[in-house]
């Protein structure tokens, strides 16, 4: 599908005079044939390996390939447990979710890659921990997804969702987007509502550069999934009391894709800068990765 | 530019890589559709940033796990070396540089178990998406995003028009064509892709045309 903005996504939404989610629907059955309601079933099948990567990755402890992560969502996990986390329970528990998935992720676990793999972790931690905390249906989740998707098709189609394009403020930034529009949506946001918390979580993440230590998707991604769940939460949050982007979401979009390819390729998932040149990081790379 | 809903809320995938996993799973997987048959023995060589990441990322696991049949969201691609052990697969890697590729290209030299050989090099270009750059001799470019047909045949006049007349005939709108040679009167691959997949009985019309060689049907996956 070609979405060519989010005021364009409204303008149709109005127009057609159907919700976004539904559009959503409409414009992949247009372009691929297959019929809605199979659609809706692949998006409710996305939303249980989302749920699934959650348990998986909180149960199975397992240290990633590398062994540079692993165990972290447990031990942030048992914190909750224990009431002693500083935030709410759907915000702990959304972060400890975020770390769950990418943990699961870096174990070679099955995710869903929404929007990369390594920004796997945000949307579902928010969407699940959103679910468990606020007590609403699948279905509601899914026209969140849908609406999340929205966001990340546009980001894709201005800018890019390519660490190798973008830096990290085009995975990770597009992943807590979309996890802010899905928080907003669940607690009833209009669309336009949703999209202002995506732009304001976009926007605070700008210039983030990707830097993975030896290359992998694990430092610093997993933590980072963790602490975008938060960012997210913090920008729908900010959106759902009438806070608005004063710069509008078109624009910012098209920011992150100027300020993405201005940036220096060592910063950009090439592990020649950032966290990857430093002592630590060159001393892990030298160990690792040999065949 | 144009992008699919399950682009964004996904692929669903093995970890921990769009690219260097999700990719490159799908690059063996190609590989295996391509041959047609089970496969005996690969060479599987890496380049750029897939031969420097490769054990993190288990790229080498993924590529063999693809060469087994599986696709990215198999969870055996976890254990893929030693399920190809087990089944008597030989499996050799290597590295290599070569600044003309795309960063993440995978070279596999492969035998099936009845001892057709078969060479492929492709890349993976990012969030689990592919382009196959050689076949054999053949420099091409497919993505296998579509329902694709790769038809070799030989370099003389009028072989478009018969090959695109089986096709009309049997009422498939060709969504994509090109059409690759090595040299001047030797052998052509011509890729189709179509909408829909191509039935059996029109790849064994097309199979059954004059001066085709070789016929192979890569379903969308």
């Amino acid at each position: 599908m070609y979405i060519s903005g989010i005021e364009a996504l409204i303008n149709d939404s109005k127009e057609k005079n159907i919700p976004v989610w539904q559009l959503m629907m409409e414009l992949e059955c247009e372009d691929t044939g297959v019929p809605i309601d199979k659609i809706y079933e692949r998006v409710s099948n996305v939303y249980s390996v989302m749920k699934q990567g959650i348990k998986d990755g909180l149960e199975s402890n397992l240290m990633s390939v590398s062994g540079l992560s692993g165990g972290d969502a447990r031990l942030y996990n048992n914190q909750i447990e224990k009431h002693s986390s500083m935030l709410s329970r759907f915000h702990s528990k959304a972060i400890a979710y975020s770390l769950a998935t990418s943990e699961h992720n870096a174990s070679m676990g099955i995710i869903v890659a929404a929007p990369t793999a390594g920004a796997s972790g945000i949307l579902p931690g928010v969407l699940v921990a959103a679910q468990e905390e606020f007590g609403f249906d699948d279905d509601t989740a899914i026209k969140a997804l849908l609406t999340a998707a929205s966001i990340g098709t546009v980001i894709a189609i201005r800018a890019t969702i390519s660490g190798a394009q973008g830096g990290c403020q085009a995975e990770c930034g597009a992943g807590a987007a979309m996890a802010a529009a899905a928080a907003a949506f669940v607690t009833g946001s209009p669309f336009e509502e949703c999209a202002h918390a995506a732009t304001l979580a976009l926007k605070n993440c700008l210039g983030l550069v990707c830097d993975p230590v030896a290359g992998l998707v694990e430092v610093p991604c997993v933590k980072r999934n963790g602490v975008f769940a938060s960012l997210a939460i913090t920008a729908a949050d900010m959106a759902k009391s009438g806070i608005r982007s004063f710069i509008p979401p078109d624009e910012v979009i098209d920011t992150m894709y100027q300020i993405g390819v201005t940036m220096p390729p060592s910063l950009r998932e090439t592990s020649k800068g950032g966290l990857a040149l430093t002592p630590t990081g060159i001393e892990v790379a030298k160990r690792m990765n040999k065949l | 530019m144009s992008v699919s809903l399950f682009d964004i809320l996904g692929p669903i995938t093995v970890g921990p890589s769009s690219s260097h996993t999700a990719g490159a799973v799908r690059i063996g997987l190609a590989c295996r559709m391509l041959m047609g048959e089970e496969v005996k023995k690969a060479k599987v060589t890496l380049y750029g940033s897939f031969a420097e990441t490769a054990i993190g990322h288990g790229t080498d696991k993924a590529v063999v796990g693809g060469l087994l049949g599986h696709r990215p969201a198999d969870i055996e691609n976890r254990d893929s070396l030693d399920i190809a052990k087990k089944l008597g697969m030989q499996i050799t890697f290597a590295e290599a540089q070569e600044s003309r590729y795309h960063p993440n290209t995978v070279k596999i030299e492969a035998e099936s178990v009845t001892g057709k050989k078969f060479k492929m090099r492709a890349a993976s270009v990012g969030g689990g998406s592919i382009v196959i750059n050689s076949i054999n001799e053949f420099t091409i470019e497919t993505p296998c995003n579509q329902d694709t047909l790769v038809i070799i045949h030989l370099d003389i006049p009028g072989m478009l028009s018969a090959l695109t007349t089986v096709m009309a005939w049997a009422g498939y709108n060709i969504s994509n064509m090109t059409l690759k040679r090595t040299k001047r009167n030797g052998e052509v691959v011509s890729i189709i892709e179509t909408d829909v997949p191509v039935a059996d009985d029109t790849v064994s019309m097309l199979r059954m045309t004059k001066n085709v060689n070789q016929v192979i049907r890569i379903p969308r996956f």
